[in-house]
C-alpha cells in the first residue's frame, strides 16, 4: 500500500466514524459535490466513499464517476460493476465513461445506446457523439493481437483476484471473437479474402 | 379518580402515537434533505460531464510494441538518473573529505565504476567488496570497470 492511499485508507475511516455520529451521509454527499464541481476529484472520492459507508449505495456510483475524472478508469469500472444499479441515466454515462477510457469500447457503446433520450438533451448529444466516435472501431474485425490483449487482461486481473474487473475484460474479448467470427464468416460468404486487422 | 385513570389511559395511548407521528415528520424530513443532497451531486456530475480526452484505439501489436519501447525508455532514463544521482552523491562528499589530488584513483572526476562514496577514498574491488583508503595499495588501477556501468 503506498502512503498516499494509506493516508487516504486513514482519512476515510475517520471520516466514516464521524459521519456516524454527526448526520450521516448527507454532508458528505455534499462535500462530494462541492469538491467534485470545483475539480477536486480526490476530495470528492473520499466524501462519496464515505457516504457510501454511511449506508448511501448510490454514493458508489458517484465515486466511480470521480475515479473516470482521475482517469482511475479500471478502478472506476470495478466500482461500477460492484455498485448497485442506480437507475439514473448519469450513473450509465459516467460508467459507459469508464469502459471507454478501459478500453471496454463494446460495454461503453451498450451503455450509451441505453441511455437514449431519458438522460436530456446534454447528455444524450454527447452519447451520440462518443458512439459516432466508437463506430468506426467497433465496427472493423478486430485483429488477434487485440483479442489476445483483453484475453491477456482478463486473465491477469483475474490473477490479481480482481474478478468483476476481470469479467469485464472477458465479456469484451467475448464480444471481439464473436464480431472477428462474423466477419470471418461474411467475409467467406462474400468469397472475398481475409479480414483486415481492426486497431 | 375515575376521570383521572381515564386521562393517563388517553395519555398512554396518545404518547406512542405522537412519538411515533414525530419520527415520521422527522424520517420525511431527512429523506427529503437526502434526496436534495443526491439532487446537488447529480447536478454536479452533470455540470462536469465531458466528452473522453482520447479517441478510441483497440490495442494492437503496434501499440503494445510501442508501449514495451516507453516502458524500455523509461527504464533507462530511471537507471540514468540514477547513476548520475550516484556521481553526483561522490562528487560531493569527495568536497566534504578535501581529499582533492589525493583521493584513490579520482583524478579527472567519476568514472566508470565508481559508486557512491567512492571518491571519499573508499573503492569497490570487481566483486563489489569495499576497501578504504588505507587498503588501497592492492587496488592501484582497479578502480574501473565495476559492473555499475555495464551496458551504458
Amino acid at each position: 500500500m503506498t502512503g498516499g492511499v494509506a493516508l487516504q485508507a486513514a482519512a476515510l475511516a475517520v471520516l466514516v466514524a464521524a459521519g456516524a455520529t454527526e448526520g450521516g451521509a448527507e454532508p458528505h454527499l455534499l462535500a462530494g459535490a462541492a469538491h467534485f464541481r470545483a475539480e477536486r476529484y480526490d476530495a470528492a472520492l473520499v466524501e462519496f466513499r464515505v457516504a457510501e459507508r454511511l449506508g448511501e449505495p448510490e454514493a458508489a456510483g458517484y465515486a466511480g464517476a470521480a475515479l473516470v475524472k482521475l482517469e482511475r478508469f479500471e478502478e472506476a469500472v470495478e466500482t461500477f460493476e460492484t455498485a448497485s444499479p442506480g437507475g439514473h441515466p448519469l450513473h450509465d454515462y459516467y460508467r459507459a465513461l469508464a469502459c471507454y477510457g478501459a478500453r471496454l469500447y463494446s460495454c461503453a457503446d451498450r451503455l450509451l445506446a441505453g441511455l437514449g433520450d431519458r438522460s436530456g438533451p446534454r447528455i444524450a448529444e454527447q452519447a451520440r457523439a462518443i458512439r459516432a466516435e466508437l463506430a468506426p472501431t467497433l465496427e472493423a474485425p478486430p485483429s488477434e493481437t487485440s483479442l489476445a490483449w483483453y484475453r491477456d487482461r482478463c486473465e491477469a486481473r483475474r490473477a490479481e483476484g480482481r474478478a468483476a474487473l476481470a469479467a469485464a475484460y472477458c465479456r469484451e474479448a467475448d464480444a471481439l471473437a464473436a464480431r472477428r467470427g462474423a466477419a470471418t464468416r461474411a467475409a467467406g460468404s462474400d468469397g472475398a479474402g481475409p479480414p483486415r486487422n481492426g486497431g | 379518580m375515575r376521570h383521572a385513570s381515564l386521562a393517563v389511559l388517553a395519555l398512554a395511548a396518545a404518547l406512542p402515537v405522537a412519538a411515533l407521528a414525530e419520527d415520521d415528520v422527522t424520517r420525511s424530513g431527512g429523506d427529503r434533505a437526502m434526496r436534495a443532497a443526491h439532487e446537488v451531486v447529480r447536478e454536479a456530475l452533470l455540470e462536469r460531464a465531458t466528452l473522453p480526452a482520447r479517441p478510441p484505439a483497440l490495442p494492437d501489436g503496434e501499440m503494445m510494441e510501442s508501449g514495451a519501447r516507453a516502458d524500455r525508455a523509461r527504464r533507462d532514463e530511471a537507471e540514468r538518473a540514477a547513476h548520475d544521482r550516484a556521481a553526483r552523491h561522490g562528487e560531493q562528499q569527495r568536497a566534504r573529505h578535501a581529499g582533492g589530488d589525493r583521493d584513490h584513483g579520482a583524478a579527472g572526476g567519476h568514472r566508470g565504476g565508481m559508486h557512491p562514496g567512492d571518491s571519499a577514498g573508499d573503492c569497490r574491488d570487481a566483486a563489489g567488496a569495499v576497501r578504504t583508503r588505507e587498503m588501497h595499495g592492492g587496488m592501484e588501477g582497479g578502480h574501473m570497470g565495476g559492473g555499475h556501468m555495464g551496458g551504458r
